[in-house]
């Protein structure tokens, strides 16, 4: 069966006074339909803009998508204009994004009811009328009360949270196959974290959408995806079922990552916390090898003098990057 | 799994701080880098050379009357011609650059004086103070800039002593707004509260704290305003309120030239080149230096 | 917003005061007694004591500095403007007589620029890049660096007197013939609006660009809208809001331009009137006059102000 999302060898490149910023460098990935899959890395491993390239949202000036397949029930996106017939009928209608930044999401001049029916017109046909009924129902859904007087406020009279659902309505108002929620969280404080998951995990099951939670928070990943890709440096170094990941982590990023990360029930005698060494790479002129060795506790000589090594399977549905088997040092 | 929220990845060693020198190093290759920034700078740096070899480069003494070349065209022996009292217009226009830096700088100067002075006073001990100095700034602002300055250039006479206090008054509301918002949001910062409980001088606190936050904005405003002065001394200028003749100033150039359009047009239009070429060094550099100090880009590639 | 409005216009009220009182002070620093002045001009050789002390009683110049600040303020009120020592008029009426051609030419001037300023930054921003965007982004640098009454003498003289195509200078009035009117207003306006519509055509295009840059409008893209729309209904609005401040300050540097091209343009209106009465130490009618622009220029402020709120509801609902 051909998954719902197919992403084959996606190079994305900018072109900076600087260097060729080489920000996505060969990722593979599939989404099926009705799962939860997590993309997780570290700030400027490329996890944005892998996803935001699938749907050519990356500014073509500066970026540039050098290769790859992005297809789509079958269909390779990337042979479409960025700004064409095509995409527009994807993007919102089949598959819709949130993004970090609430505050400055949405338009400060239209009013929500706007934000929300326009797209109701421009995919579903919609009449401005049953749109703006249905603007209220998807504001109800996502738990905003009195819809009726929030369609016609303005961006800046709702919270933060607020304006979260409210992206959270937008996008899923012409029920999309493929949610993409970058970042949903990091701008907004623990407890709305918690229920912006809780209500996106509900909406995606009773809608049966399949979400992409891209983020550097494992947290968030670990109680809502089903699968999860792990990036490092513009690659995908790890990749299985959220559970193979957590309970046996095998690339030496991926074991870093937990290792820093306090658990429950722990006591300050039980584990030091262990930040991983060193700084993010910098993505202009990057050497052949692998990318992750200059921080990397378990290297040896392979590694300095092989190139970046493929993803293997190391168990069912479980693939590594890596030469080492750090399976024996653990 | 833990549902924790500070578990990121972000590496343990300590991040780089951009030290001031490579800040002044970013500046300059932002600003190099745009042409039309390098080309005003060009333009300004020839208007000065202009202004202080005037004497080595014109070919004549500018205020030589020869009554037996009234009104030539231009010539190998006068360049642009010469005006109705027979003097060399292109000597003219290389002193009246000399007329026009003086101006620009001494109106800039006390445009920035002033209202770098009354919107520091307005902001620092705020309540009446403020307001009286902010409705007297907006009812200057009522006026339009180039009446102020005639109004205040005609009562004191003319001659550039008061040419520049009468621009200089007219250009002074921008500053004295622009210095009050900034020293207002300074003020609310809490390492100004900070600095107080230690009891540190209100006077320290407005010169060490605020002008270095408003030196980038101050320098872009200074060098557009440099223009728009030039420009205004031209109107000033024209009406014959500018400096006293028989000083070359490029305005008045042009109010001669009018009554003489027909015979040589060059007297009336060539000094308008001039202007033009300086005004637009100025703006070219003001904009140069706006995008180069664009606080946004700090840290940025 | 009724409120907003409310402090506004009282906020204009006292404005307007200073600027009376800053006016009246400044042409008190005159040197030299008015009268004087007038008797030099007058055609009558020699005045007796009395005949001055009359004179001075009838132009008010007897009374203390306060008092002929409230009763020129009282009379304002009244309606009346007072009288003008140089020229004998009143000045209310020279007034009405001038300002009317001001606003002419000042109102073609301004919708002139506000249409091609905007228009040209929109189109600049959508093509950025492009050769009309270098083309036009160089014309406006120019524009803004060009002495207007110095373009008005260069027009008039390859458009008059070169060719002939156009008359000197001068006013019709829109009502006697709109063809000659149109005619003769065609460079003055022109002088009067370059700098505007250079200005606008830059600060509009830097708007644009501002907006286009930020997240919501990439949102707008990831819903699917079309470029037309996101730029219509997104991009457009967002962008005018600080283009609004530049236009209003457009209206005083129009008011100050008219001073200088009014004078090169011989065009019998309130510039004209102000420098000649500068020059002529005619100080009731620079009082009056500069009152009168002052007024004007505070409304179309308050007009500006009012019209954030309708772009920006951010202001309308605090």
């Amino acid at each position: 069966m051909s998954s719902l999302l197919e992403v084959k060898n996606l190079k994305t490149y900018f072109k900076t006074d600087r260097g060729l910023v080489k920000a996505v460098d060969g990722v593979s990935f599939y989404i099926d339909e009705h799962e939860i899959v997590g993309l997780v890395g570290e700030s400027g491993c490329g996890k944005s803009v892998t996803m935001l390239s699938t749907v050519q949202l990356i500014p073509t000036p500066p970026g540039i998508i050098a290769d790859g397949k992005v297809l789509f029930e079958g269909v390779d996106l990337l042979q479409y204009q960025a700004k064409g017939e095509e995409m527009s009928v994807i993007r919102g209608g089949k598959i819709a994004m949130i993004f970090q930044e609430p505050m400055t999401s949405l338009n400060p001049v239209l009013t929500v009811g706007r934000q929300i029916t326009e797209t109701l017109e421009l995919h579903l046909k919609m009449d401005s009328r049953s749109a703006r009924k249905r603007a209220a129902e998807l504001l109800n859904l996502v738990g905003i009360p009195d819809a009726e007087d929030r369609l016609d406020s303005y961006p800046h009279q709702s919270s933060g949270g607020m304006r979260q659902r409210i992206m959270i309505a937008i996008a899923l108002s012409c029920n999309p196959k493929i949610l993409i929620a970058d970042e949903p969280t990091t701008a907004v404080d623990v407890t709305t974290q918690a229920q912006l998951l809780e209500l996106m995990q509900e909406l995606v099951n009773r809608l049966n959408t399949s979400l992409v939670i891209v983020t550097h928070n494992l947290g968030v990943v670990a109680r809502y995806a089903e699968r999860i890709y792990v990036m490092y440096a513009g690659r995908i170094v790890e990749s299985g079922l959220s559970d193979d990941i957590f309970l046996n982590p095998l690339h030496p990023y991926t074991i870093g990552l937990l290792k820093c990360v306090p658990q429950l029930g722990e006591t300050k005698s039980d584990r030091k916390l262990v930040p991983i060494s060193g700084l993010p790479p910098n993505l202009i002129d990057m050497p052949q090898s692998c990318a992750f060795l200059p921080r990397c506790s378990y290297h040896v000589e392979k590694c300095q003098l092989e190139v970046w090594p493929e993803l293997h399977a190391v168990g069912k549905d479980h693939f590594v990057s890596c030469y080492v088997d750090t399976r024996e040092n653990q | 799994m833990p549902n924790n929220v500070a578990n990121t990845v972000e590496p343990a060693a300590p991040p780089e701080i951009a030290p001031a020198q490579s800040e002044f190093r970013r500046v300059m290759r932002v600003f190099f880098g745009r042409k039309l920034a390098v080309v005003g700078l060009a333009l300004i740096v020839f208007l000065i050379i202009t202004a202080i070899f005037a004497p080595w480069l014109a070919p004549y003494p500018p205020n030589d009357i020869d009554m037996a070349q009234t009104l030539a065209k231009p010539s190998a022996e006068h360049w642009l011609g010469t005006d109705n009292l027979g003097r060399d217009i292109l000597s003219r226009i290389i002193y009246g650059a000399r007329t026009s830096m003086i101006i620009a700088i001494g109106a800039t100067a006390v445009s920035v004086i002033l209202g770098e002075a009354l919107g520091l006073i307005a902001a620092h001990f705020g309540g009446i103070v403020f307001q009286i100095i902010m409705r007297f700034i907006d009812a200057l602002m009522a006026v339009p800039m180039l009446l102020v300055a005639l109004i205040m250039a005609s009562l004191l006479g003319g001659g550039a002593k008061n040419v520049i206090l009468a621009l200089g008054v007219g250009m002074l509301s921008v500053h004295a707004r622009m210095m009050c918002a900034q020293a207002l949001s300074v003020k609310q910062n809490d390492y100004i509260l900070a600095a107080r409980a230690i009891g540190m001088g209100n006077l320290r606190m407005m010169f060490l704290e605020i002008v270095p936050n408003a030196f980038p904005a101050l320098v872009v405003v200074i060098t557009v305003g440099l223009g728009a002065v030039i420009l205004a001394e031209a109107g000033l200028s024209f009406l014959g309120v500018g400096v006293m003749p028989p000083y070359p100033a490029w305005g008045g150039m042009i109010s001669e030239g009018y009554k003489y359009i027909l015979s040589n047009p060059v007297l009336a239009l060539s000094p308008g080149v001039a202007i033009m070429m300086v005004v637009f060094g100025f703006n070219m550099m003001g904009d140069g230096l706006r995008d180069a100090l664009d606080p946004r880009l700090r840290g940025v590639i | 917003m009724t409120a907003y409005i409310v402090r506004r216009l009282m906020l204009g009220v006292v404005i307007l005061l200073l600027v009376t009182l800053l006016v009246f002070l400044a042409m008190r620093l005159l040197p030299g007694d008015p009268l004087i002045i007038f008797i030099s001009q007058s055609q009558v050789e020699v005045y007796s004591p009395e005949q001055l002390a009359e004179l001075r009683h009838e132009y008010g110049l007897d009374k203390s500095l306060p008092m002929q600040y409230i009763s020129w303020i009282g009379n304002i009120l009244r309606g009346d403007m007072g009288k003008s020592i140089v020229l004998g008029q009143d000045v209310g009426y020279l007034i009405s007589k001038r300002l009317p051609v001001t606003i002419y030419f000042g109102a073609l001037s301004f919708i002139v620029s506000a249409f091609l300023g905007i228009i040209f930054g929109v189109i600049c921003a959508l093509r950025r890049g492009k050769w009309i965007d270098s083309v036009v982004t160089v014309l406006a640098n120019i524009g803004i660096t060009l002495p207007a009454f110095w373009l008005g003498i260069l027009l008039m003289f390859v458009f008059s007197l070169t060719l002939h195509w156009l008359p000197t200078g001068g006013y019709v009035p829109p009502t006697e013939s709109l063809g000659q009117s149109l005619r003769a207003a065609i460079m003055p306006v022109i002088c009067l609006s370059l700098f505007s519509i250079a200005s606008l055509t830059r600060q509009t295009r830097s708007a644009m660009l501002e907006v286009v840059s930020q997240d919501y409008i990439r949102t707008a893209w990831s819903k699917g809208l079309r470029e037309r729309v996101i730029i219509y209904r997104h991009t457009i609005k967002n962008a005018m809001i600080p283009v609004i401040t530049i236009l209003g300050l457009q209206v005083g540097l129009i008011f100050g331009g008219s001073v200088l091209i009014e004078t090169v343009f011989q065009i019998p209106g309130m510039g004209r009137l102000l420098a000649n009465s500068l020059f002529s130490h005619d100080y009731q009618i620079v009082q009056a006059g500069t009152l009168v622009i002052a007024v004007v220029v505070v409304l179309s402020n308050l007009i500006v102000d009012i019209s954030y709120g309708w772009f920006d509801p951010r202001i309308r609902y605090g």
